[in-house]
């Protein structure tokens, strides 16, 4: 019996073999470039050098996860990811709904199009032309809001080196970057709402808001929640140049985070297994955040990821 | 019949698909252990001996054929030096040799080392700036680096460094490192000359000196535009120049007090120095956005007409000019400062230096090669050339000129370490570099390798020099900054301390 299931496994692969050729790539590709990677996180248990190898450096046990639980810094560190990566799912994911039903709510195309277009712009600056632009238009000192600050009688006043500012000042940037760019598959969606459900609402008398609630935002929800799930998917990452390049003396008490200690200790100090044991281990939070979050959307009715 | 063939050749093709991505990662994941082959190849004696003896021997008699050297290095200029360029070409000329160079700006060199170092793809020569940097000295423990010190007697002109500057560079006793030599004294006071004149002040002597030369470029409109538009010194990346410090007496890093290692910090000196800068700060004098500003947009300040001051490498003077040169066409003349209170701090006496990795140069006949087009770039005949070069480059039109910069960085001759020129500016310069040598404190640490300090380094600094910022901005006060100093300590940084005293005791007896 065995057998057979076994050579009719055989012969359905004999005969669709074209269909698993087109599938090789992408088995390849996974293989070689996620999964195959992953072996390297053995170095985390070790004292790998590079010249030494994986077979030659030495094995260490937990010893850098030891040692990264008892540095003063892991709970700011773990602190500042976890607040950053709250905030920034708590503003940033609902924003790009909110600007979709703005958008949604105009009535005159070419102004609807031309605001749509302004918005996607930024987008396509990387982070460093965002925070130049920042520094040009904010920090330097005759810069236009320091102008506007003498201008009203205050005290110039420097955003990049107040600590209280650091979160903020993040979180806008990284609302004013891509809250455009987040619309367009809700305003896709949008499209998708059948006209005739407003035209009835209206024949009811129901007022805008009123249409919103009923129609507009029930008949996104399926994306809100697909798109909220793959988001908390990678919910810790949280752009690494944005936060390396706001970072200074001032404002590491509140900006230091995983993604800039490891590069710090292990690209710059070339402590590749210290580096690697952090990294490990911020994958472990973010998966037990993943795996939270699933357990709630099952909760709630929803369809998980998993 | 014809179409069952197509299909078994098909499946060949996949076959042989894999093979290769299985042999890809083979080779990729052995990239470790065949290295460590060539080790121990190496540390093989009598058989590699005798046949890379006779390869030397081959290798002096041809002298006149070139070797081809490759290597990384850094600059500091805003574009890359050329390969086709007056330099490059001029070295190739004088070492006898071909040279392959992979630039790398100054701001990312320690990741760039890295990340090249991780990569294992090395070239025959990686220019460190600092053999001490944690991932370095793991290399060098690995066994990574050749050890120079059982070839150097066959070539003659690497003997003939400075041997304070080699025991400098020796780690655990070993010679790995040929070095670049720089001048023992580097940081001064550098000065616009005309901003000087128009205030009517002489360059400063005291601390008292320097705070009214910052006041005057402050208040009494050097540069004559009728507008408040200026202030007295420049400081950026959120770094403050140690040597202002010295000027109060603080130790240079350390102070060795009774067999026992003290932090700078924790003297009254520093802390003086510290209220100092925090003054400056207070009064407008330094740029207020100096712990965020970059060193070339602070540059920018200094081209125009904004500020007077900035401390430097003394011989920067010289590249000074040269940077200007594009930004400003040289409208004025910058002047080195004397040494303030009579007090400067000494450095290591190197920029580093060229290391040999043993994954790139694999046998000793490789090695010799590339030691001969060291040992040629230091040999009389080419040491006058390189002067005569440099000197020659001084009396040039001014965009005829190369940076001398770029040629120091390359070359492991101390030829261009002073000016070598008889012009003004570089009589000046040599001056100026004495002066400060002659009454410069040493580091008391260089050489010592404390493990945690090794360790922890980076995150231990990193601690002082942020409570050091907020000290200065008026974040923290003294208090703060006790509680910065405490916890630096409990960190590590009193383990470094007692390690550093350990070693030390040890070196003596």
């Amino acid at each position: 019996m065995r057998t057979e299931t076994r050579s009719a496994i055989w012969r359905d692969m004999r005969r669709d073999r074209w269909i698993y050729l087109l599938m090789l790539p992408g088995l390849l590709y996974f293989l070689v470039f996620k999964y195959l990677p992953m072996g390297g996180v053995v170095i985390a248990f070790q004292n790998y050098h590079p010249f030494t190898g994986f077979w030659g450096s030495p094995w260490v046990g937990w010893t850098h996860f030891e040692r990264l639980f008892a540095d003063p810094d892991f709970f700011r560190l773990l602190r500042n990811t976890l607040l950053l990566s709250l905030y920034n799912l708590g503003l940033g994911f609902p924003a790009p709904i909110l600007v979709a039903l703005m958008l949604n709510e105009l009535r005159v195309q070419w102004f609807k199009r031309s605001i749509q277009t302004m918005i996607y712009i930024p987008h396509f600056m990387s982070w460093v032309v965002v925070v130049a632009m920042f520094f040009v238009i904010f920090e330097s000192q005759d810069s236009i809001f320091q102008s506007l600050l003498a201008g009203l009688g205050f005290e110039p006043h420097s955003i990049m080196m107040d600590r209280g500012w650091f979160r903020p000042m993040y979180i806008l940037q990284a609302l004013w970057r891509d809250t455009g760019w987040g619309t367009i598959i809700y305003l896709a969606a949008l499209a998708g709402i059948s006209p005739e459900l407003y035209e009835s609402s209206r024949i009811d008398g129901a007022s805008r808001l009123r249409q919103i609630w009923h129609i507009t935002l029930p008949g996104i929800r399926s994306t809100i929640v697909v798109l909220l799930l793959l988001r908390l998917s990678d919910v810790l990452e949280l752009s690494f140049e944005h936060v390396f390049l706001l970072l200074n003396a001032v404002n590491r008490e509140v900006g230091d985070v995983f993604d800039t200690y490891v590069y710090r200790v292990g690209l710059i100090n070339g402590q590749l297994s210290y580096s690697t044991a952090v990294g490990l281990f911020k994958g472990v939070v973010g998966l037990a955040l993943v795996l939270l979050a699933n357990w709630l959307a099952k909760k709630f009715g929803e369809e998980g990821i998993f | 019949m014809p179409r069952e063939k197509r299909g078994s050749s098909a499946w060949r093709a996949i076959l042989l698909l894999a093979a290769l991505v299985v042999a890809a990662g083979c080779t990729s994941n052995n990239g470790g252990s065949e290295a460590e082959g060539s080790e121990g190849n190496a540390s093989n004696p009598p058989a590699s001996d005798s046949v890379n003896g006779s390869g030397a021997q081959q290798g002096e008699g041809a002298a006149g054929k070139n070797v081809t050297v490759s290597m990384m290095n850094t600059y500091f200029s805003e574009t890359a030096p050329s390969d086709e360029g007056e330099v490059v070409r001029s070295i190739e000329q004088f070492s006898k040799a071909e040279l392959d160079i992979t630039w790398v700006p100054q701001n990312v060199y320690a990741e760039r080392l890295n990340v090249t170092m991780a990569s294992g793809d090395m070239p025959q020569v990686l220019m460190v700036d600092n053999p001490f940097h944690t991932s370095i000295l793991n290399g060098v423990r690995s066994g990574m680096f050749w050890e120079l010190d059982g070839y150097l007697d066959e070539f003659p002109n690497l003997q003939t460094f400075d041997p304070a500057l080699t025991a400098n560079l020796q780690i655990e006793g070993k010679t790995y490192v040929i070095p670049r030599p720089r001048p023992l004294v580097r940081n001064g006071l550098i000065i616009r000359k005309d901003w000087l004149d128009n205030v009517g002040m002489e360059l400063p002597r005291t601390i008292d000196d320097f705070y009214e030369l910052l006041v005057a470029f402050k208040d009494d409109d050097p540069d004559g535009n009728g507008q408040d538009d200026t202030y007295g010194m420049m400081l950026y990346e959120g770094s403050i120049p140690r040597d202002i410090f010295s000027w109060f007496g603080a130790p240079n890093n350390w102070k060795l007090e009774d067999g026992a290692f003290v932090k700078d910090i924790e003297t009254a000196e520093f802390r003086e120095g510290l209220r100092f800068v925090r003054r400056l700060y207070k009064e407008g004098l330094i740029n207020a956005d100096f712990p965020v500003v970059v060193r070339n947009e602070a540059r920018r300040d200094l081209y125009n007409d904004r500020v007077g001051v900035s401390m430097e490498a003394l011989d920067a003077v010289v590249p000074f000019y040269y940077f200007q040169m594009n930004t400003t066409g040289n409208r004025f003349e910058l002047v080195a400062g004397h040494p303030v209170e009579g007090k400067a701090n000494a450095t290591s006496g190197h920029y580093g230096g060229a290391m040999i990795p043993k994954t790139s140069v694999r046998t000793e006949e490789e090695l010799r090669e590339v030691l001969r087009y060291f040992d040629t770039q230091r040999s009389a005949e080419a040491t006058e050339q390189f002067r005569v070069l440099v000197t020659e480059n001084e009396t040039r039109e001014d965009d005829a000129k190369f940076n001398i910069d770029d040629l120091k960085n390359i070359i492991v001759n101390e030829v261009a370490m002073y000016p070598p020129g008889d012009s003004e500016l570089n009589q000046m310069l040599r001056a100026r570099m004495e002066e400060h040598a002659d009454v410069s404190v040493a580091d008391p640490s260089l050489g010592l390798l404390s493990p945690t300090q090794i360790e922890q380094g980076q995150q231990l600094n990193e601690l002082l020099s942020d409570a050091i910022v907020q000290f200065v901005l008026g974040e923290i006060d003294e208090g703060g900054l006790d509680t910065a100093v405490e916890q630096w300590r409990s960190r590590g940084g009193g383990k470094v301390a007692e390690e550093l005293a350990a070693l030390y005791g040890e070196q003596r007896s």
